[in-house]
């Protein structure tokens, strides 16, 4: 029987994320779902225009890694990665999902997830698959805390989300995106 | 479905028993300015623009215990200054709110103990004895029950401390031989007669100055003391040893006065059910809408302190919390300190202020008031008047 971090205690956690996640830095960013039923694909299972879900906005803690600069045959070319760390009780309150290949757009930036882990736990329990718990031994132990993301910056152009190869209005500092 | 707990809304209501001990829940004075104090607590603690961590339920405890401590503050001071007037009175009224006139029964009480050694008062009851004398024995053993009666005990069972003998010479003024009768102690059987005995013959006071009656009397004292083995005796522990050596013509009993020790020490002298210290005088808590501004402000500042305490130590209960790919130390130790120095302040603040209200502290202040008042007034020039 655990002593420390009962489901009383991850609710004061709960609420301290919750608070610090949504209303304290509210750092939004865009969440495009790849929608597959409307992803064409190759033999290989590759498709060079996919399909996206309309976006919706999620807050989370970003950290934005420094550009890098990658000089090869191809030539000249930058990357950047970021890690995107979400809080998981908002997640599934509003059913979202985040997997590799969906698209983030941060800082004017799309990103597309590479690797979600979610194995940041409070106590080192998940409530979800704590044992005690589902046998009805204990009641509810620990946290999970949240989903970190890891991304890099991808080519607009590729996305087929913005018009990036015509002139845009000058006066419209933010494109809607496309192809939604 | 994980647990929720829902923490300080931004409004509260209250109700009988949302406090842990509802001493004030009926008072509605109480319980709307609960309702008040959480509000305005939770806002000095940040709410809106942050949360608060604790619930309507934890302002009013802390409301409820602010209430409680200023009360018993107050009724410490009462007890502190009234406790000699209220030794000995009953426990079953209840004071607070109550004038306590002073007097002077704890006082007396406590002087008690010297009139009973003194014989002139006291608490301790003085009992007659007497002992049987034997014709020429002159020392006798006070332990001996055979020859000691006593009015309370038994001699030699019951240690007693005799406070009196009365083994004395008849007054010398009972002795006196009137010069102008002449006929020595038949002047005193005719004095007798007329019941006068016990006084000096009326016509030595008519017909000699009185300096000659005091000279002669001193003549008898002292021809007792110095010619003859005069009336005395010694006590060292139980024995008494008697002057003159008895005989049959002088007395077959010397009588005596003493106490039981066993009384003397037995500390439960006063009656029960009475106050006896600290812990009973009847101080109940205070009624709050009896409580004046003064006091409830310091209530609120005091709740205040209570809230910021718990809120610090909820949020320190865990040293870093975690977010989402990080951890975070919230400020549970800077409320806990803040809080803890508001308290100590707060408390601090109260006691001076009732320490100044002392009868003594009036008392020094009167006095200073006066030699004050005086010293200006020495001031004011005098008229001379010329007449």
């Amino acid at each position: 029987m655990a002593l420390f971090g009962s489901g009383r205690d991850a609710s004061l956690i709960r609420h301290m994320n919750k608070e610090l996640v949504v209303d304290i830095l509210d750092n939004e960013i865009e969440f495009y779902k790849l929608e597959l039923d409307s992803t064409r694909e190759n033999l290989y299972g590759e498709s060079d225009k996919k399909s996206y879900y309309h976006p919706i906005k999620i807050p989370c803690i970003v950290q934005k890694d420094e550009k890098t600069m990658i000089s090869d045959d191809f030539g000249l070319d930058s990357t950047r990665t970021g890690i995107f760390a979400f809080n998981k009780d908002y997640l599934r309150d509003r059913t979202i999902i985040i997997e590799e290949g969906d698209i983030l757009l941060w800082d004017n930036e799309f990103y597309e997830i590479d690797k979600t882990a979610g194995s940041q736990y409070w106590r080192g329990t998940n409530p979800s698959t704590d044992l005690g718990r589902i046998s009805q031994e204990r009641g509810e132990f620990g946290f999970e805390v949240s989903i970190v993301v890891e991304a890099h910056v991808t080519r607009r152009n590729k996305l087929n989300l913005v018009e990036v190869r015509t002139g845009g209005n000058p006066n419209q500092e933010y494109q809607l995106p496309k192809g939604l | 479905m994980a647990v929720n707990i829902p923490i300080w809304p931004g409004s509260a209501s209250f109700a009988v028993g949302d406090t842990p001990f509802g001493l004030y829940d009926t008072d509605s004075e109480f319980t709307s300015s609960a309702i008040k104090t959480a509000d305005w607590c939770a806002t000095r603690l940040g709410y809106p623009l942050t949360d608060i961590e604790l619930q309507s339920v934890n302002f009013f405890t802390c409301f409820e215990e602010s209430v409680s401590e200023y009360g018993a503050q107050v009724n410490t001071y009462n007890i502190r200054d009234n406790i000699l007037s209220l030794y000995g009175a009953s426990t079953g009224s209840n004071l607070t709110g109550q004038k306590v006139s002073p007097n002077f029964g704890g006082l007396i009480e406590l002087a008690e103990d010297y009139g009973a050694e003194a014989g002139s008062g006291g608490n301790v009851t003085y009992y007659t004895g007497s002992l049987s004398l034997t014709t020429n024995q002159q020392i006798y053993d006070l332990t001996d029950s055979s020859i000691v009666t006593l009015e309370s005990g038994t001699a030699g069972t019951n240690e007693i401390e005799i406070k009196r003998i009365f083994h004395e010479a008849p007054p010398a003024i009972a002795r006196y031989f009137d010069p102008f009768i002449g006929t020595g102690l038949g002047s005193q059987q005719m004095l007798d007669g007329f019941s006068w005995g016990s006084y000096s013959p009326g016509v030595s006071f008519m017909m000699m100055p009185m300096y000659a009656d005091i000279l002669r009397m001193q003549a008898i004292e002292f021809n007792d003391e110095i010619r003859k083995s005069a009336y005395s005796f010694e006590l060292v522990n139980d024995r008494l040893k008697l002057f003159p050596l008895p005989n049959s013509t002088i007395t077959s009993k010397v009588f005596f006065t003493y106490i039981l020790k066993s009384e003397r020490s037995n500390p439960l002298k006063g009656a029960t059910g009475t106050i006896s210290d600290f812990s009973n005088v009847p101080y109940e808590n205070v009624i709050y809408s009896n409580i004046n501004a003064v006091g409830k402000q310091w209530i609120r500042r005091y709740a205040l302190a209570l809230a910021k305490e718990m809120l610090g130590y909820i949020r320190g209960k865990y040293s870093a919390l975690p977010i989402p790919n990080a951890e975070i130390t919230l400020n549970g130790a800077d409320l806990i300190s803040a809080a803890q120095t508001e308290k100590e302040g707060l408390i601090t603040e109260l006691k001076d202020t009732l320490d100044t209200m002392s009868r003594q502290a009036q008392l020094e202040r009167k006095a200073a008031e006066a030699s004050s008042m005086q010293e200006q007034f020495n001031k004011i020039p005098l008229k001379i008047y010329i007449g």
